[in-house]
């Protein structure tokens, strides 16, 4: 059976506009500061920006080039050349299916296929309504326990072992319900501004995603919603 | 030094396909052009040398550095073999090119087994070495990585920085690369 | 503190101590990649939250000692006892093993084995943990005649059949030691060796890692002492170290558990290799997919700099060196040590001709000395036990051990290390407990290296003689492939990954290996030709001659071997359209 990364896709396709706000700017000049202003400086500046901003803002490699002093062109040409650095956004979950050997042998073709069908996408390519992003990706080291995949490696989640087709598939399921599930209502909101305001606005992440009985990312994002709605001032 | 049996001495620094070409010994090359740096992707240029462990190989002439007691052969079989795959390898890739069809005679080429494609650049790189010396900097450039590597011209990306000189389509050895004429400068 | 003198290191030593071998019983869990992907965090998270404090002392973390079929690994440490690894530990397990600790018992089921004697390979120390903690306050729950019985039945970690036969060297410390405290490194003689280093002169260093006949361990087997005396006699105003971290090939993961379980070890080695050669910066080269392993490297580099180990006047010397963490961007080419500096410098990492070489014009053009991970972290081991140590280990043309990582069909999945010129046989099936009835192949060296059929077991490992066998040894990765593997599905895998990682740059590796890709894939599906085999045969010996770097010269070994060694399943495809193997599924639906 024949599994070709497909995640090497052409890369230039309709790039995304972004408006580069005082934040964004902030952001990268502290990344600047961080690193310093050479060249040597690129890969490791990229790396948080895709962490960031889960891609590349063309927008923002404008600025890099221009304060590295490494031509527009080039710093593009590495955005397209690693498998690390994506031009257009990722879904929200994005999920590493390991194709090195030892998981090639024990069946994670058969994983992917379940995979791309339950999600509904080719490996390479982010779901329509952007909570997936599936790929195949080379070793990441973990033969032991394969077949294995990564679910959001960029955030530290975990890696998964021992992987069947089904259990593949639940852990996916688990991801939309949970997704399903969260949804940001005026009643949550008011719940957590209750919460906050109890406490005079210092909390700890974890304890709280606890007692609201959220997630800890589903109350992060809610706590963005509030401070952009302006529920919430900016911690 | 020798290059097919001929003694020859030659300074530091300079390249096997430098001093061939002064002793009248033709190498053919497809990417590299002077006064540009030397690459060796194309691999046309490759001839047999002996290492210092005494092993054969296989290097590009237009890159090798010429040292003491180094031994060229351009015309082995080997070589010749090498040539030809490569040429007929370009030739599949770019079937119509007019240059790379010439570069295939040259080797002995005819024509290919391998099915074709459909393309007019042979990713060179020399538009982007041009355009390098040219404007200060690589503006025209490669993306991708593999066999979707491709040259990208500017406008598809970055607009502002190119000057439209010509040179990358002056260099071409394919004439992949067309200038045309844009009345408004605002479009791409 | 700052390191400025033996007397120094040895009181650091002495807390380092304390802190590997308390006065009360405690837990310690790995903490490695495939740990984690097993399932250690929510087994460590039960347990910490069942713990109780009078009874057992908080819980620390450890490295990968090697033998991941029994993850989650759990260690209990009993004070002047030892230690009693558990295996296979899950949430529930786990907690009933830490509740009956606290009551002063062992619950046996999961009982792995015992560690009563550790041994120091860097000053051939032997430790009996009846010894330590060296206080005679302790407090335990556990009854000594209890303890004892229990003790009795169970096995020394050495006696195991998966151990016996190892010799760790590089993995030295890897599951003895927090590798987030460099205390614990130090307990172990860690960096004592750097003394002695300063004392001597590089030509000296680099005639003992000679005599060592240490060859590189990234794969190509270069004589290590050699490239050092390359480098150390090249001109250049600033030189530069390099570690290479960019272990790509996949099934291979010793590197990682270098940088996770015991990253001094390396850093060490780096510190040696630097002086030797007159360098004061060095970059260890990290690829993408690893990110604990950067997290503990830098979190290494911190306290060594703070320890007066890294920086300015290393251990109180006139010698300043600093460590960058370059990370790869996810690329295989990277590992190519050209592709690698082009990384580095942030460039494009296409590889480059050579010669000139790294060791003539590296980084920046300046002479630079690129090694990898492990090889490395052998080098306080020749330095402290003298070349003659490390020559032993090994063969006639290739000292010290090799570490491999033993996984696919094998009973005992792991990371491993044995003498250079251990046979194929007594790793997969004495370490590993495969059958060779049930074993088709082993592959070695990844994408650059090939299959060897079990015919071949008895074949004593070592550069030569794997390159003899048409593979090479590569960086370690030992994939066993069992009855249901197709070779020519497989060479047509290896291909696609070559394809997928090629820079793109030169025509017989972009253009040549896609040509072979096309007709490996028509013969999967039952749509080629005999002469189709020629003209692959033809494609490989060409792409190994022309392509401009290691990637595509080696890309073909994979199809080579197969073709040599497996040249009927070919045939069975081609002429007949089956697959031996049922993988391959010809006319059927495919993409």
């Amino acid at each position: 059976m024949e599994i070709a990364s497909k995640t090497m896709k052409k890369r230039k396709e309709e790039l995304p506009s972004m408006e580069v706000s005082e934040e964004d700017l902030e952001k990268i000049n502290s990344l600047l500061n961080k690193y310093g202003r050479k060249r040597k400086s690129v890969m490791n500046i990229l790396h948080e920006m895709q962490n960031e901003y889960h891609y590349l803002p063309k927008e923002l490699l404008e600025i890099v080039s221009r304060e590295l002093d490494i031509p527009y062109s080039q710093v593009f040409s590495l955005g397209t050349f690693y498998d690390a650095f994506f031009m257009k956004p990722l879904g929200k979950h994005r999920i590493d299916l390991c194709i090195g050997t030892t998981c090639y042998n024990e069946g994670a073709p058969k994983i992917l296929k379940s995979l791309e069908d339950y999600i509904g996408i080719q490996s390479g390519d982010t779901r329509d309504d952007g909570l997936f992003t599936l790929l195949d990706v080379h070793c990441i080291g973990c033969c032991s326990i394969a077949p294995a995949m990564r679910v959001n490696g960029e955030r530290n989640e975990a890696v998964h072992g021992y992987l069947t087709p089904e259990k593949a598939v639940e852990i996916v399921k688990e991801i939309e319900e949970s997704e399903e599930e969260f949804e940001i209502t005026e009643e949550l909101i008011q719940k957590a501004l209750d919460y906050i305001k109890d406490r005079e606005g210092k909390i700890v992440v974890s304890k709280a995603s606890e007692e609201l009985d959220l997630e800890e990312k589903h109350f992060e994002e809610l706590v963005t919603e509030m401070e952009e709605k302006g529920i919430l001032k900016k911690k | 030094m020798s290059i097919d049996g001929k003694k020859v001495t030659a300074s530091e620094g300079r390249t096997i396909l430098d001093v061939a070409s002064e002793i009248g010994i033709d190498i053919p090359t497809h990417c590299h052009k002077e006064p540009f740096e030397p690459t060796g992707v194309c691999r046309i240029c490759l001839v047999e040398i002996r290492s210092p462990e005494g092993e054969s190989e296989l290097h590009t002439a237009c890159t090798y550095p010429v040292r003491e007691g180094l031994e060229v052969k351009t015309d082995t079989e080997r070589v010749k073999r090498t040539r030809k795959l490569t040429a007929e390898l370009l030739l599949a890739r770019c079937p119509d090119s007019e240059a790379v069809k010439k570069l295939a005679e040259e080797v002995g080429v005819e024509k290919t087994r391998f099915s074709k494609k459909d393309l007019d650049c042979t990713l060179c790189g020399l538009c982007s070495r041009a355009c390098k010396t040219a404007s200060g900097n690589s503006i025209i450039t490669f993306v991708n990585r593999g066999p979707d590597r491709e040259i990208i011209t500017p406008f598809e990306i970055f607009p502002s920085e190119c000057k439209g000189c010509g040179a990358c389509a002056e260099i071409c050895p394919t004439d992949a690369i067309e200038m045309v004429e844009v009345e408004d400068s605002e479009e791409k | 503190m700052k390191i400025s003198s033996i007397e120094d290191l040895k009181k650091v030593k002495e807390s380092g101590i304390k802190s590997l071998y308390p006065k009360k019983p405690k837990f310690r869990f790995g903490a490695a990649s495939c740990g984690s992907g097993a399932g250690i965090e929510a087994t460590r998270n039960a347990m910490d939250d069942a713990r109780i404090p009078e009874k057992i002392g908080r819980s620390s973390t450890v490295g990968c000692i090697g033998a991941c079929y029994a993850e989650p690994l759990v260690e209990l440490y009993i004070p002047r006892k030892g230690r009693i690894l558990f295996k296979n530990v899950g949430v529930e397990e786990g907690k009933e093993i830490i509740n009956a600790a606290a009551k002063g018992k062992i619950k046996k089921k999961k009982v792995f084995c015992k560690i009563e004697n550790e041994y120091c390979v860097i000053n051939d120390e032997k430790r009996e943990l009846s010894e330590f903690p060296l206080t005679d306050e302790i407090e335990s729950p556990f009854e000594e005649g209890y303890l004892d019985e229990i003790l009795k039945k169970i096995p020394e970690i050495s006696e195991l059949d998966y151990f016996k036969n190892q010799e760790k060297i590089v993995l030295r410390n890897a599951g003895y030691i927090n590798p987030e405290n460099i205390e614990e490194y130090i307990a172990r003689s860690g960096y004592e060796t750097l003394f002695k280093a300063f004392q001597m002169d590089p030509e000296e260093i680099i005639k003992e890692v000679s005599n060592s006949k240490l060859r590189g361990r990234g794969g190509a087997g270069f004589p290590i002492g050699r490239k050092w005396k390359l480098c150390k006699d090249s001109e250049g105003e600033n030189k530069y170290v390099i570690s290479n971290g960019d272990e790509g090939d996949p099934g291979a993961y010793m590197d990682r558990v270098v940088l996770e379980s015991d990253p001094h070890s390396m850093i060490e080695g780096m510190i040696i290799g630097a002086y030797t050669i007159g360098a004061n910066e060095g970059f260890i080269f990290i690829r993408n997919e690893y990110p604990k392993a950067v997290k503990r490297l830098e979190n290494a580099i911190e306290q060594a700099e703070k320890h007066g180990i890294l920086g300015k006047n290393i251990l109180g010397s006139n010698f300043d060196f600093k460590i960058e963490i370059s990370r790869g961007g996810g690329a295989f080419v990277c590992g190519e040590e050209t592709a690698l500096m082009s990384a580095i410098e942030g460039r494009l990492p296409t590889p480059r001709p050579k010669p000139p070489y790294p060791t003539e014009s590296g980084l920046w053009g300046q002479p630079t000395l690129i090694n990898n991970v492990k090889s490395w972290a052998n080098i306080p081991v020749i330095l402290s036990r003298g070349s003659n140590f490390l020559a032993g280990l090994g063969t006639e043309r290739s000292g010290g051990t090799k570490v491999f990582s033993l996984v696919g069909d094998v009973r005992r999945r792991g990371l491993i290390e044995v003498r250079m010129g251990t046979s194929l046989e007594d790793i997969i099936v004495g370490i590993g407990d495969a059958k060779t009835e049930e074993v088709k192949a082993v592959q070695t060296g990844g994408p650059s290296g090939g299959f060897i059929p079990t015919d071949f077991f008895d074949t004593p490992l070592d550069y030569e003689t794997l390159t003899e066998l048409g593979s090479i040894m590569g960086s370690g990765g030992l994939v066993v492939a069992g009855e249901n593997t197709c070779m020519v599905d497989m060479a047509l895998y290896f291909l696609n990954f070559t394809l997928s990682e090629s820079c793109g740059q030169c025509t017989p590796c972009r253009e040549g290996l896609e040509r072979m890709r096309d007709i490996l894939a028509d013969i999967t599906e039952g749509d080629a030709e005999i002469k189709d085999l020629e003209l692959l045969r033809k494609l490989a010996d060409y792409i190994e001659d022309a392509s401009l770097c290691g990637l595509g010269k080696t890309a073909p070994r994979p199809v080579l071997t197969t073709l040599d060694h497996f040249e009927e399943e070919y045939r069975e495809h081609v002429e007949e359209k089956t697959c031996r193997a049922g993988v391959c599924d010809f006319g059927g639906d495919r993409e």
